[in-house]
């Protein structure tokens, strides 16, 4: 498979200058291929979001390397490229948008790379259409709800075309519709072929990944398919996280005998199943 | 001390284009010693509810009593009302400013004119009382402080003007799930030891059904219901309406009652479920249903 960001043991450390001495990172080895929905996991403080920003050089490691599309993140010369390639939407829904009217919010990034005007327009409609917010264009993003902020963020990042779209924990800090509208909007890119990164410390948004990153102190404890890492809560609960409760409940069942096989992850699956054992 | 709320009606931006009716003849009361919850989507009217609790919004148009005090009348010791009625509002951590934790959490009492011992007394205190230890934190500068940490803190500076009633807005937003149920364990300890009355103002239903001993649903600024969760969970179509949802566990029960398989109560939690499944289905092992 291709590989789009390919991260060598990289270890990185900061506060230096505080004469702190943090390590963030640990010797972390990830590559994230074309195509895939990945989930990197892990609690506050796990080092989960300073290695989602190493994914387009915001951060560059101590020691180890990173490469996106094969260009090294260090490379002072093609930085924009990189950042064009890997886009980013972060935490905070009131801090992404530079704009008064989301046309503008959204065309600020293609005409800092010297896109045409005709070619922006085009990309604005495309990029609002994209994370269902076409009729937003006239709108004031400060007015918006939570999640339609960050799908205007979304649309901000679609507009620079990039092949990698990393959401670095872009929905702790909504409310579950808005986190809904966001996890629907990054499945739907995805099918549509952009590869997704998406930082949680929610394991519900898991649940359709491909594969699953789980972090803890700065390093990679635990790689999987949802099966695989919803299967095993003793990892998730070493790892300061917590099955979802739709696992939790079939664990549970599991344990009292009234549950086998192979773990589902909507609730009308979970009822379908019991209903037959009645 | 119950809170009485009657016919309370709001509007921001009076007279001006943006006028906009926040809450609309909404009667509600807070029974002592309840943990409530108040569910809502944006823009139901949830804050400008416990705003008008401590009067940080003053009353327009109804009725509102807290404890001994009317809140609709023209006059209202503010002082004394905000020592009865504690906010900890979202992200409470954005409001430390102090030096040190220490300064910081006895910023409240100062304001309500306590004698220095006394200050210290309760600074120590709310401290504790929030899970932090005293000697440990109270000389560092609350920056330094690790996400959860901060917002025991921050908390702790409500807790030290000894609230009977404590008013959380969304204490677990942006927390992991460890953080979460951190705080929220907070919160009943609280409850048992300094606060009696809880109001939790809460978008993870989850959380809601594990707590709450009753529920206020909020909808266009008035309120649509209030139950316990035991019984406003089984209402889904309701609360998806409002587009709030219900708990993994409840949504199961209404799935698995809509199939003919109606189990005798609404579990809350994944360990009510699991337990309650397992009698139903042991139960009823070998019999026809319906």
């Amino acid at each position: 498979m291709d590989k789009v960001i390919e991260i060598k043991n990289i270890s990185y450390k900061y506060g230096a200058a505080e004469g702190v001495d943090v390590e963030a990172l640990r010797g972390v080895s990830l590559d994230v291929f074309k195509g895939e929905f990945l989930v990197i996991a892990g609690h506050n403080g796990s080092g989960k979001s300073t290695l989602a920003k190493h994914m387009n050089g915001l951060l560059l490691p101590t020691s180890g390397e990173v490469r996106v599309n094969g260009i090294p993140t260090t490379n002072d010369a093609r930085i924009f490229e990189i950042r064009s390639a890997v886009g980013m939407v972060f935490q905070n829904p009131d801090n992404q948008t530079v704009a008064t009217f989301v046309e503008d919010d959204i065309a600020f990034g293609p005409e800092n790379l010297g896109v045409p005007r005709e070619e922006i327009e085009r990309r604005i409609d495309e990029a609002l259409a994209a994370v269902g917010m076409s009729g937003h264009r006239k709108s004031t993003p400060q007015k918006m709800s939570g999640g339609q902020k960050q799908r205007i963020a979304i649309a901000g990042v679609l507009a620079m075309k990039p092949r990698v779209l990393v959401l670095d924990e872009s929905t702790s800090m909504l409310d579950p519709r808005g986190r809904k509208e966001v996890v629907e909007t990054a499945r739907k890119l995805n099918k549509e072929g952009i590869t997704v990164v998406l930082i949680t410390h929610n394991t519900e948004e898991a649940f359709f990944a491909d594969r699953i990153v789980i972090m803890n102190e700065g390093h990679i404890t635990a790689v999987g398919t949802p099966k695989e890492i919803f299967t095993d809560a003793e990892t998730l609960n070493k790892n300061r996280l917590v099955l979802p409760p739709l696992l939790e409940i079939q664990r549970l069942l599991v344990i009292a005998g009234y549950c086998t096989g192979e773990p589902v992850f909507t609730e009308a699956e979970l009822s379908e199943r019991l209903i037959n054992l009645l | 001390m119950p809170i009485v709320i009657k016919d309370l009606t709001y509007t921001y931006m009076r007279k001006t284009p943006y006028e906009k009716k926040a809450l609309d003849r909404l009667t509600l009361t807070v029974n002592d010693g309840e943990f409530l919850c108040i569910i809502g989507a944006t823009g139901s009217g949830k804050s400008t509810l416990i705003q008008h609790m401590n009067a940080l919004i003053r009353v327009e148009s109804g009725e509102m009593t807290v404890d001994d005090m009317v809140l609709h009348a023209k006059r209202v010791d503010l002082r004394r009302l905000r020592g009865k009625v504690g906010m900890v509002f979202q992200y409470p951590e954005y409001q430390l400013f102090e030096e040190t934790v220490a300064k910081d959490v006895a910023f409240g009492p100062k304001n309500m004119g306590l004698p220095q011992e006394e200050i210290a007394v309760r600074v120590r205190e709310a401290i504790r009382l929030c899970g932090l230890d005293y000697d440990e934190i109270k000389d560092r500068s609350p920056f330094e402080l690790s996400g959860g940490q901060k917002r025991r803190a921050a908390i702790a500076g409500v807790v030290a003007m000894r609230p009977e009633i404590l008013i959380l807005d969304e204490p677990t937003a942006g927390l992991d799930p460890e953080g979460r149920r951190d705080i929220l364990e907070l919160a009943r300890s609280l409850q048992r030891e300094a606060s009696p009355t809880v109001i939790m103002v809460s978008h993870n239903m989850d959380e809601v059904a594990r707590h709450a001993d009753r529920v206020a649903v909020l909808a266009d600024g008035g309120i649509k219901t209030v139950l316990p969760p035991r019984e406003l969970f089984k209402q889904e179509a309701m609360l998806e309406e409002l587009g709030l949802g219900v708990p993994v566990s409840a949504k199961l029960w209404n799935l698995l009652k809509a199939a003919g398989a109606e189990m005798p109560l609404l579990p809350l939690v994944p360990e009510e479920f699991a337990a309650m499944f397992a009698d139903y289905a042991g139960g009823g092992k070998g019999e026809r249903r319906e």
